[in-house]
């Protein structure tokens, strides 16, 4: 079983949360009018449906038994008013409370969506993408039945819950009295699940999002599964995930669904109450008969908002674990923000120094241990080590996408930390390892780089890394349409459009981060040549393991164990013997070898 | 109609759950006629005649008919609700399952976001209508036929008056039903879209945030937002349109029931006791008619979900193994290409054409070409991700077509370009292709792979978890996993499509030693750009716009003026750049 799992799991121990619940309701604020207006809506569609019997009891009564039929006619026609009066109170209402809930829907996908694209990326490692898709989709649309539906429905069936005590405290407050102490009962019985509903919802989420994440990697991962003839594994895990799912579900309903029954119960113990001291009350003389059968049609009456309450409360422990796990989202702080005072990061010259800085992912990790690096203005710099040295967290600094934990990344004497992350970021020009190809066409996915940028310098932009030929050579050109995976294309291909993409970026610091490996030797010379024309006046650094191309390289960092162990040209660190010389040596003794053979 | 009678399908093998469920309903419906009973008796004859012992009576008749009214209710409920679970079990299974057959170029072209929504949301909403709009439905129908019998038996007449309105009603549902079908099934499209943005979305964040893009997202993200929500209250104003109305029409039936059964009372051709006892059976009758609305609306959900998770279902396997196929013999790695052509199913250009060429038992290809000229298509032929479109592949003289598709891939062990990792322990990585295998087998392969060096500095070793993508691991220590991954296979045939492109050199030069030995008795096809791997290479087959243009031993190409020959000069023009680089060091 994978971590997430287990953290997803671990979640469980999730309370009832008053605060959660007034965060929640805080999305109808905005539509506190609205909702006010609805709610006048709905106590007049109330009001009727209480003054029905009244009516109805007059038709009986006075029209019928009093044989006139005038008033017959008469009351008929107020009775088709009244109707008419609540057919389009509840077709307002419909409408009012279901463009709420969605515009609250709307709004929560929409706050959440743009705060997950504020989190570093620290948010985004190790989390599956679909963990991240089901509390914006699924537990986002729990949340909104609740806030809709539920909220209105519980001030209307309490407005009828307190007509009925009132009426019924009026009729007769001993019944009445003897029939409310059963209400405890109920209480008991709802605080004794109550803890046991919530925290199994919790965990029917938490299996849900179980198997989101496993169908998504399942989909992400199909070639891996099936070159690996895993299907039956993969299968019984799954079986696994729904079981557990399936299991906790119905542990949760079996408890829930017990509501009912008791329900039903306690109403018939009241009506035998009701019955015992009612007759006590008549043999006595002071109580008819009439007054009983009133009282015990309100008796039933009373019940019924009861038991909308208890789906409301459920709906609302269903939404109280999602909101757990939305506003877990909503309250993670991005690690890497603008400070408050950060200012615009002016045109950058290209000067990048970094002063004595560590960096650790996790806590009491230490990636780079107080590296010092200088790089002057257009200078092309070579990243050069072992997997696992911090070639790429050098980069990820550099590109702000993490903080140092100590120490100082400075470009043109700008501390990063200074500047607003978008003056800066906007000015540079990244190509990581994995490419990403967005859905659309071509041209837009090189268009990224620069939004609205011309036609003429997307093709520029193309033409110069080489990308042109083989887009024109595609059916629609330009045009082609990609698709996310980017698989209308091969890697070598993806890669030359995210150059291309950076390239229209026109950044004033360049950063490649191991994304040449996939092209091809023939290509990549033509890549270099270009670059080499276009790096003019920039600042570039490059994280590329072969050594012909950072020999081109102004400066090279030969990094080992997160510290900068030898700098300088490649002449110079040749020269010197050291590790570039064994790195560089041991690449070519093949190329020796061969010449030599023939 | 297709659509349901197939959805019905999916509740036959749970008749029994069914069928209880409906026990439930049955015994909660019939005992509703009781309680009104007792009470009439204890309030005609108990209470007047003030007989105490027999209003107790009553009262315990009460509580017990309540009692069993609850132990029904639970049945109905929990047979409901397990029905509901247990077919979302089987769509949801078959679904896994299937998508577990479908063939790679499926995958290519369905956007993953789009195949999580079906599997997630379509589902559910086809499940929820199966169990509890189905229970629901059958209650409605039950509570409709029953009381239009007891009125027609009271006063055919007058039940047919007060139900006057009601084909009118039927026209309004049935309208609402036709408009209300395209709506929902919009809906379900205009979410799949926004799902689809917001997966692309995290999967490239990297990307978004290398180029500062998150305004544009977020812009993206509300117009598709924005479109969903506007679909959504069309569909609200269809709703609001039709609903009201239809309570409205069915509440009409009371007003003419008082008008006209009120006059025939003072006319005098009718009882009073009748008309209060048509006016309470006439409510029973329209609370169902009145949900009908609602229940139509989630039945068109369901309805418009359906067919999309059909559509993943009837999706057929391309790739899948021939009624007389048969498990494939321990392989001897004699692999022959005879006039192989291939194409993508929507592609102009064939991808691969007339490629034919042969690999002796125990030989290493290196396959050359630039960028798109159909490397990766051809060595994936051999596992079968695609079929040919012309041409034959053979095994050892055998068409692997003829091979079940397992036996065939459990002796081909492969790396592919794009390096991907499940989030479970490196440990389970490693052993995914045989989940039995022993940590020293383990090992062993790590160290062939030369991974075993990190994962040990690792603090929690092989047991250390990694993320979806394997995000923790850097591009080159990716590849090394899934390297020993493939290799504890113990293959009859490796291939390796630039399976170390993000290793370091020194590492890959530890990689390759190992390699020399694991690659001894096997056949091993490497997709490869650096010279110092080719150079091993029995044969060499360079690759041009899908075709082969050059074949042969790396020496004997060497020596002929070809595209071997440019690629290898590029790499030797090294002296020249040299010279370069020193040049530039003044600076």
């Amino acid at each position: 079983m994978s971590i997430y799992d287990q953290d997803e799991m671990e979640q469980q121990h999730e309370q009832f949360d008053r605060k959660k619940l007034v965060r929640m309701l805080g999305y109808l604020r905005p539509h506190l009018p609205r909702l006010l207006l609805d709610l006048s809506l709905m106590l007049t569609v109330t009001a009727i449906n209480l003054g029905e019997p009244v009516l109805t009891m007059m038709i009986i009564d006075k029209a019928i038994k009093g044989k006139d039929l005038p008033l017959l006619y008469q009351l008929i026609t107020i009775f088709l008013g009244l109707r008419i009066v609540m057919w389009l109170c509840n077709r307002w209402h419909t409408r009012l409370l279901n463009r709420t809930g969605q515009e609250v829907l709307y709004e929560m996908r929409r706050e959440l969506f743009n705060h997950i694209q504020c989190l570093s990326f620290d948010f985004y490692d190790g989390r599956p993408v679909g963990k991240i898709m089901a509390r914006v989709t699924n537990d986002v649309n729990a949340i909104g039945q609740f806030v809709n539906g539920s909220v209105i429905q519980l001030f209307t069936q309490s407005l009828s819950l307190v007509g009925i005590i009132v009426v019924m405290l009026s009729m007769h407050w001993k019944l009445a009295l003897l029939c409310f102490s059963l209400l405890p009962l109920l209480l008991l019985f709802l605080a004794t699940i109550e803890n046991k509903l919530e925290n199994g919802w919790l965990r029917v989420r938490a299996a849900e999002s179980s198997i989101n994440a496993h169908l998504n990697e399942t989909i992400t991962g199909m070639q891996v599964i099936q070159l690996f003839s895993r299907q039956d594994l993969n299968t019984q895990k799954f079986h696994r995930l729904i079981r557990q799912k399936i299991d906790e579900y119905m542990g949760v309903v079996k408890l829930e669904i017990f509501f009912w029954p008791v329900i039903e119960l306690l109403g018939a113990v009241g009506t035998g109450l009701v019955l015992w001291y009612g007759t006590r009350e008549f043999m006595a003389g002071t109580l008819t008969v009439g007054a009983i059968w009133a009282f015990l049609q309100y008796l039933d009456r009373f019940w019924q908002p009861l038991s909308a309450f208890s789906s409301i409360y459920s709906q609302m422990l269903s939404a109280m674990a999602s909101s757990h796990r939305v506003f877990e989202f909503l309250d993670t702080e991005p690690k890497v923000i603008d400070a408050p005072d950060a200012i615009t990061m002016p045109e950058i010259v290209g000067h990048v120094e970094f002063e004595n800085v560590s960096f650790g992912y996790q806590e009491g990790q230490c990636v780079l241990d107080k590296v010092s690096l200088q790089v002057q203005p257009g200078q092309t710099v070579a990243l050069v080590g072992p997997t696992g040295a911090g070639k790429s967290t050098i980069i990820n600094l550099l590109a702000r996408f993490y903080d140092p934990t100590a120490g100082s990344v400075r470009v043109d004497g700008y501390d990063l930390r200074d500047v607003t992350l978008k003056s800066y970021r906007s000015q540079l020009g990244i190509v990581l390892q994995d490419t990403f190809i967005f859905s659309g066409t071509i041209k837009e996915n090189i268009e990224y780089g620069r939004l609205g940028a011309e036609m003429d310098d997307i093709i520029a932009a193309a033409k110069a890394v080489n990308a042109h030929d083989f887009i024109m050579r595609m059916s629609d050109g330009y045009e082609t349409v990609t698709e996310e995976r980017g698989s209308t294309l091969s890697t070598g291909q993806r890669q030359l459009i995210a150059f291309a993409r950076a390239l229209l970026a026109n950044p004033r610091i360049l950063i490649l981060d191991e994304a040449t490996s996939s092209i091809d030797t023939e290509t990549e010379q033509l890549i270099q040549q270009a670059m080499r024309r276009l790096l003019q006046g920039r600042t570039a650094f490059v994280i590329a393991h072969r050594l012909s191309t950072i020999r081109n390289a102004d400066l090279i960092f030969v990094i080992d164990d997160g510290r900068i162990i030898e700098h300088g040209s490649h002449w110079e660190l040749m020269q010197k013997q050291g590790k570039y010389y064994e790195l560089y040596t041991t690449q070519h003794q093949h190329l020796a070898d061969m010449v030599s053979a023939n | 109609m297709a659509t349901a009678r197939r959805l019905v399908k999916y509740i036959t093998p749970h008749w029994l759950k069914a069928l209880l469920m409906l026990l439930g309903l049955l015994g909660f419906m019939g005992l509703e006629m009781v309680p009104p009973l007792l009470l009439r008796e204890a309030v005609d004859n108990a209470i007047p005649n003030q007989s105490m012992p027999l209003v107790l009576a009553l009262a315990g008749g009460y509580i017990a008919v309540a009692l069993l009214r609850g132990g029904f209710s639970y049945l109905q409920w929990y047979c409901s609700e397990s029905l509901g679970q247990s077919i979302s079990y089987d769509l949801q299974m078959s679904l896994h399952n299937h998508l577990q057959l479908l063939h790679d170029e499926y995958f290519r072209k369905q956007k993953t976001g789009d195949i999580m929504s079906r599997v997630t949301g379509d589902m559910q909403s086809v499940t929820h209508v199966l169990s509890w709009g189905l229970m629901l439905f059958t209650q409605n129908c039950l509570t409709l036929i029953g009381a239009l019998i007891v009125l027609l038996r009271l006063n055919w007449r007058l039940t047919l008056i007060s139900l006057a309105a009601f084909p009118v009603m039927f026209v309004i549902v049935m309208r609402y039903d036709k408009v209300i079908r395209p709506m929902w099934q919009q809906v379900r499209q205009e979410m799949a879209k926004l799902t689809t943005v917001l997966q692309e979305n995290v999967s490239g964040v990297r990307t978004v945030k290398a180029f500062a893009r998150e305004e544009y997202e977020i812009n993206k993200f509300d117009q598709q937002n924005r479109v969903y929500l506007k679909t959504n209250l069309k569909r609200v104003t269809a709703e609001s349109n039709a609903l009201p109305l239809i309570d409205f029409i069915s509440g009409l039936s009371i007003i003419v029931l008082l008008a006209v059964g009120g006059r025939q009372v003072i006319l005098g051709s009718l009882t009073l006791g009748t008309l209060v006892a048509f006016q309470s059976y006439i409510w029973k009758l329209i609370w169902p008619v009145r949900s009908m609305g609602w229940l139509i609306n989630s039945l068109e959900q369901a309805l418009a979900a359906a067919p999309r998770l059909f559509a993943i279902l009837d999706t057929p396997s391309q790739i899948c193994d021939q009624p007389h196929s048969f498990p494939a013999p321990a392989f001897r790695g004699q692999i022959d290409f005879v006039d192989v052509s291939f194409q993508f199913d929507d592609g102009a250009h064939p991808v691969l054409h007339d490629v034919s060429f042969s690999i002796a038992p125990g030989q290493i290809v290196a396959i050359i070409g630039g960028t798109g000229s159909g490397k990766s298509t051809l060595v994936g032929l051999i596992p079968r991700f695609f079929d040919p479109t012309a041409g034959t592949i053979y095994i050892d003289g055998q068409d692997i077509r003829q091979f079940t598709l397992e036996s065939l891939r459990k002796q081909i062990g492969m790396v592919l370009q794009d390096t991907f990792l499940f989030s479970a322990s490196i440990r389970d990585n490693i052993a995914y292709g045989r989940p039995d295998a022993t940590d020293a087998e383990i090992i062993r392969a790590a160290k062939m792979a030369q991974a075993h060096e990190f994962i040990s500095q690792l603090e929690q070793g092989y047991d250390t978890p990694i993320g979806e993508r394997g995000v923790g691991l850097s591009g080159g220590q990716k590849q090394r996993v899934a390297l020993a991954r493939a290799l504890l296979m113990d293959p009859a045939i490796l291939i390796l499509d630039e399976a170390t492109s993000s290793v370091d050199s020194h590492t890959e030069n530890l990689i390759q030693a190992a390699l020399d030995e694991v690659m001894v008795g096997r056949t091993s096809i490497i997709i490869a750009k650096r010279l110092s791997t080719i150079q091993r290479a029995d044969l060499v087959l360079v690759l041009e716009e899908g075709a082969i243009v050059e074949a042969g031993h790396p020496a004997e190409l060497l020596n002929q003026d070809g595209t071997f020959q440019r690629i290898y000069r590029s790499q030797m023009a090294d002296p020249t750049a040299e010279a370069n680089t020193a040049r530039g060091e003044g600076r």
